[in-house]
């Protein structure tokens, strides 16, 4: 072209013909050959492929320089931890803790199996290292002994008494750890309440954990599903909140459970065993159910009810429909679970708030019956901080999946109030475990120093549903069940041995110390004491013309009470300048907490077997700022007993005693003597007096392990490793 | 330092000849998928460019009477929403979720562990893993729009890549010769109302180009005789903006895609293709190089706003 007189005509039109092929490549060939190309517009295959190209640029650009920027920090953040003479690794005895918590594993029942040879990875422990019984807290109940673990304090430090404790001016039951309240201030226009604040969630558990104290000390702590954990605290370490994350309605679990029939009507449950969840009559228009999932109420709209979420479910066989949920359709066979579904409830103004279930078609013909789990926080979009940092607990999410968020992940309303089988509530049971194990095992590959600690839950729940089956005579007892649920017990103890063998796998250097322990013990829960009927029988206690049988204490003429009970561990005094109705006079509580204590120890049941072991002072055995919340008496009940699921409400009968015919068949909170954890170790572990190792004595021992000095206010003692 | 400039001297021959042989290899492969594919894809483009050619005239017909820039916009955003439905349904979104899942979990380590210098490295090397993943996922979508998006940006080239000559202004004709003819210097242009030739043909480097001035306003075809055969050419005269075909090839399917508004010179013919030097669109919004930019923009914009509403993941 350079010899004729016109300019080229290829520059001029922006293409050379000895390049066309070289774009003709371009056109076709994947990313390697796009290097090639001479004209990279041509390279453009639409957004998917667009976004697959960005996006991978991206993301090892920021890979690449987070990489290169950890590796280029790392020395200086060593360097600023010595300066700040927090070397406390340099004196750890060991570069890493694992503390693995099985909750309400029970020491009778670990024995029997270890020497049945049942339990081989426990063995291998005990042998090794330590196997000791261990001492548990006064009520031994899952949230007050963990407040124990974690804080080395007594409760009246930490402020754990219950689950529930009363509000003193309505005297209604209420959550014991944690307040959600919503936001304080809000800009109300129109139709709309738009909050200017976060809601207030507040936890009430008191003291510092001592992974705190550690993070004070630059030691990272990874925390998996530890109770009372919530709402999560800032320290230096992760932490994902366990017992006491409320579902998406901000209860500890409603199930919802939808039918065709009324609730008692031919084989469906019966509306007096209803807690904890709530049916929904449904209308089936030929082969279609269209109903809602009710969520957590509107609070950006002034006159806004609960938020819904429809769903439609076309019954396509004997055993098969479909779920249209949210745009997802899904597979429904009878007896499956569906895997966890995403949901979605919209509040208007373009707030979303997300949450998972899980559905089981119970039934399609005569009846249509579906249950569907209690809508928990979503993990990859949590409504709620459930976690420290807040991404932890979408990282899970995104490396896992969904998973459980809630504190009772597993539904035992759903199971008492015989919604759910027993096969189907195991299923919870071994899939909340599955999902704590995995999340434990990446705490392990994770945290290589430090602190790391993961509870599983599944030990407490198979115990409470499922002791039944250990006793023919239980009154719970029917002889139902497949051979899976009658050896339930067993083979949870068999699955956690499989855990701690993979554990120990994990585990297995000499820098690492594992502990293996629960909080508790469980035994049976065979006969309930209406604590409320016997303060009545002895005059304590007066109710109203018609206020029997009334829940929530509502029956309670408070002019002439002088002591009540609500919650799972004790009795109040309507004490006055507290209660808001009190007449008891403080100076003469001492004498009458001694009075009722003396007449209720040693309380026999109707065949002459003593009931209540003994009663304890809350004001003599804790000791803190927070004794005084403390129900005024702690009931140690005998095996067997446990106050009735009537009086756990405030709902007085004539009945002192009372047959437990609910699955929920065994318990602890009895005599805590009756029912210590278990202490497993790799390596020897020993108390300095030779008394029993007590569940306070682990916080101030693992400080000791990395060199910090457990602080003046922790009530537990360093144990002595070797 | 004598041995640190020739170290990187030779670095840099290196490099330079590995790109050299990467560009060969690539070259070579291309030449064998190309001896396949084309006696395949040639027929096949012969019948789908009129019609694309049609259904293209067609939409821009409706949009002629808006503003040049929101016709590419609305297009833009069509397409966006068309490739993200097919690309829901033709990729796995179960698979492409898990890898997209797995890169921001392990982003997330990065952050979550960041004093555990092995969580660094390990997480490193899952997210090249992932990102692996993600692309292997995205092979099947790829090729399955690579073949519509190719004649979309066809037929979307043609409208904004060049415009129209104005009636008066000056341009040149081009005409390559086969190799077997490249000595052939005589040919004749018959331009009719379309265009005044001003001076040629002149041949050089196997070339014969005139030069020409634009004249009636209109859709024309240019005829030239050459060696007893007669190649035809089309040429738009106009104040707006219209399709038009800078360069009319023959032989291969590459060039259907990228001319896909004129048939194919006859093969083995004296005629190797036959060009006009069309001015290029000024405008920063649709123009020359540029609507390719503004329609990958927007195409991407309106993908990545309505990805939540067809609940796609890429």
């Amino acid at each position: 072209m350079n010899d004729t007189p016109f300019p080229s005509l290829s520059s001029a039109c922006g293409q050379s013909t000895a390049t066309r092929p070289r774009r003709a490549y371009a056109l076709v060939l994947l990313p390697a050959v796009l290097l090639l190309m001479t004209e990279p517009a041509y390279a453009y295959i639409g957004p998917g492929a667009g976004f697959a190209v960005g996006t991978t640029v991206v993301t090892l650009f920021f890979a690449f320089f987070a990489a290169l920027g950890a590796l280029f920090l790392w020395p200086f953040r060593w360097a600023i931890r010595v300066l700040r003479r927090r070397r406390a690794h340099g004196r750890a005895s060991f570069k890493r803790v694992v503390v693995l918590g099985l909750d309400g594993l029970e020491p009778t029942l670990v024995e029997r199996y270890l020497a049945e040879g049942k339990l081989p990875n426990f063995a291998r422990l005990k042998q090794s290292g330590t196997y000791q019984r261990l001492a548990t807290t006064a009520p031994a109940m899952t949230p007050v002994a963990w407040a124990t673990f974690l804080t080395g304090c007594n409760p009246g430090k930490h402020n754990i008494f219950d689950f529930l404790t009363r509000d003193k001016r309505t005297y209604l039951p209420e959550l014991s750890s944690a307040q959600i309240r919503p936001p304080r201030k809000t800009l109300n226009i129109g139709k709309w309440r738009i909050p200017l604040s976060k809601p207030d969630i507040r936890g009430l558990r008191k003291g510092k954990p001592f992974w705190n104290i550690l993070g004070e000390h630059g030691i990272f702590s990874n925390i998996i599903r530890m109770p009372i954990t919530f709402p999560p605290e800032k320290f230096r370490g992760v932490l994902l909140s366990a017992m006491c994350v409320p579902d998406l309605r901000g209860s500890q679990g409603t199930f919802s459970y939808y039918s065709t029939n009324d609730w008692g009507a031919g084989d469906s449950p019966r509306v007096e065993d209803y807690t904890g969840g709530e049916q929904v009559r449904v209308q089936r228009e030929g082969n279609v159910i269209r109903s809602h999932l009710v969520g957590p109420v509107n609070t950006i709209a002034t006159n806004g009810g609960p938020l819904r979420c429809p769903f439609e479910v076309r019954v396509t066989g004997a055993d098969q429909a479909v779920l249209k949920v949210d745009g997802q359709s899904i597979k429904l066979t009878r007896g499956e679970y569906t895997p966890w579904v995403r949901v979605t409830f919209k509040a208007g103004l373009g707030v979303k708030v997300r949450g998972i279930c899980e559905f089981l078609l119970l039934e399609t013909e005569p009846e249509f019956r579906l249950y569907v789990t209690p809508i928990q926080i979503d993990p990859g979009h949590p409504a709620l901080p459930i976690s420290h940092p807040k991404v932890y607990a979408p990282y899970f999410a995104r490396l896992l999946g969904p998973y459980a968020t809630m504190g009772l992940a597993e539904d035992t309303w759903g199971l008492n109030a015989r919604v759910l089988d027993d096969a189907a509530f195991l299923h919870q049971c071994v899939e909340a475990d599955d999902e704590r194990a995995d999340m434990f095992f990446d705490a392990l590959e994770k945290t290589r120093h430090g602190l790391c600690v993961c509870v599983v839950d599944g030990p407490d729940r198979i115990h409470h549903m499922f002791w039944r089956y250990l006793e023919p005579d239980h009154p719970a007892y029917h002889g139902q069940g497949g051979r899976e649920c009658r050896n339930a017990i067993e083979e949870m103890y068999v699955r956690m041995d499989e855990l701690v063998g993979d554990t120990l796998a994990e585990c297995d250097d000499d820098d690492t110390l594992l502990l293996v322990i629960s909080d508790h013990g469980c035994t049976s829960f065979r006969r309930g004491v209406d604590l409320n009927c016997w303060l009545e029988q002895n005059g304590y206690l007066r109710l109203k013309p018609d206020g029997r049988g009334q829940k929530y204490l509502a029956g309670v003429d408070w002019s002439q009470t002088r002591a009540y009970c609500v919650g799972l561990t004790g009795i109040w005094l309507n004490l006055r300048g507290r209660e808001a109705q009190g007449i008891v006079d403080p100076a003469d509580a001492p004498a009458l907490r001694e009075e009722i204590s003396r007449k209720l120890s040693g309380l026999k049941d109707n065949d002459g077997a003593t009931a209540i072991n003994r009663v304890f002072d809350a004001h003599k055995i804790y000791n803190g700022p927070y004794k005084s919340e403390a129900p005024d008496l702690i009931v140690g009940y005998n095996r067997g007993y446990r106050v009735s699921w009537e009086a756990a409400i405030g709902q007085p009968t004539d009945e002192l005693f009372r047959d437990n015919t609910k699955a929920w068949s065994g318990d602890h909170i009895v005599d805590p003597a009756l029912v210590p954890g278990v202490l497993f170790c790799n390596r020897k572990l020993a108390a300095q007096d030779d008394r029993a190792p007590h569940i306070a004595d682990l916080a101030p021992t693992i400080l000791g392990l990395f060199g910090v000095e457990a602080p003046p206010h922790m009530d537990g003692r360093p144990l002595t490793v070797s | 330092m004598h041995a640190l400039n020739w170290l990187l001297i030779n670095l840099g021959n290196a490099a330079q000849w590995l790109w050299e042989a990467l560009k060969s290899a690539c070259a070579a492969a291309w030449d064998g998928v190309d001896f396949v594919l084309n006696p395949v894809l040639s027929p096949v483009l012969a019948v789908l460019n009129p019609l694309c050619t049609a259904l293209a005239d067609g939409a821009y017909f409706v949009l002629s009477p808006l503003p040049v820039w929101l016709g590419l916009a609305i297009i833009s955003v069509l397409t966006g929403a068309v490739m993200l439905i097919a690309f829901r349904y033709t990729s796995n979104q179960k698979a492409i979720g898990r890898a997209r899942d797995d890169i921001t979990a392990n982003l997330l380590a990065l952050k979550l562990f960041k004093d555990e210098l092995g969580v660094t490295f390990r997480s490193q090397g899952r997210i090249m893993g992932a990102l692996l993943r993600l692309q292997w996922h995205m092979l099947r979508p790829l090729l399955i729009m690579l073949l519509p998006m190719l004649l979309l940006l066809g037929q979307m080239g043609a409208r904004y890549q060049w415009r129209p000559l104005r009636p008066g202004e000056q341009t040149l004709i081009s005409l390559r010769l086969a190799p077997a003819h490249a000595s052939l210097v005589d040919a004749q242009l018959d331009s009719g109302p379309a265009a005044i030739i001003e001076a040629g043909p002149v041949p050089g480097g196997g070339e014969l180009v005139w030069r020409v001035r634009a004249g009636e306003p209109g859709r024309h075809m240019l005829r030239v005789n050459i060696a007893g055969a007669t190649v035809e050419k089309e040429l738009v005269v106009a104040d707006t903006l219209k399709r038009v075909s800078a360069e009319r090839l023959g032989s291969r399917w590459t060039s259907q895609i990228l001319h896909p508004t004129e048939p194919l010179l006859p093969a083995g013919g004296p005629v190797d293709s036959i060009a006009i030097q069309y001015p290029a669109v000024q405008s920063y919004l649709y123009g020359a190089n540029w609507w390719i930019l503004s329609f990958f923009v927007l195409s991407m914009a309106s993908a990545l706003l309505l990805k939540p509403v067809f609940k796609v993941r890429f």
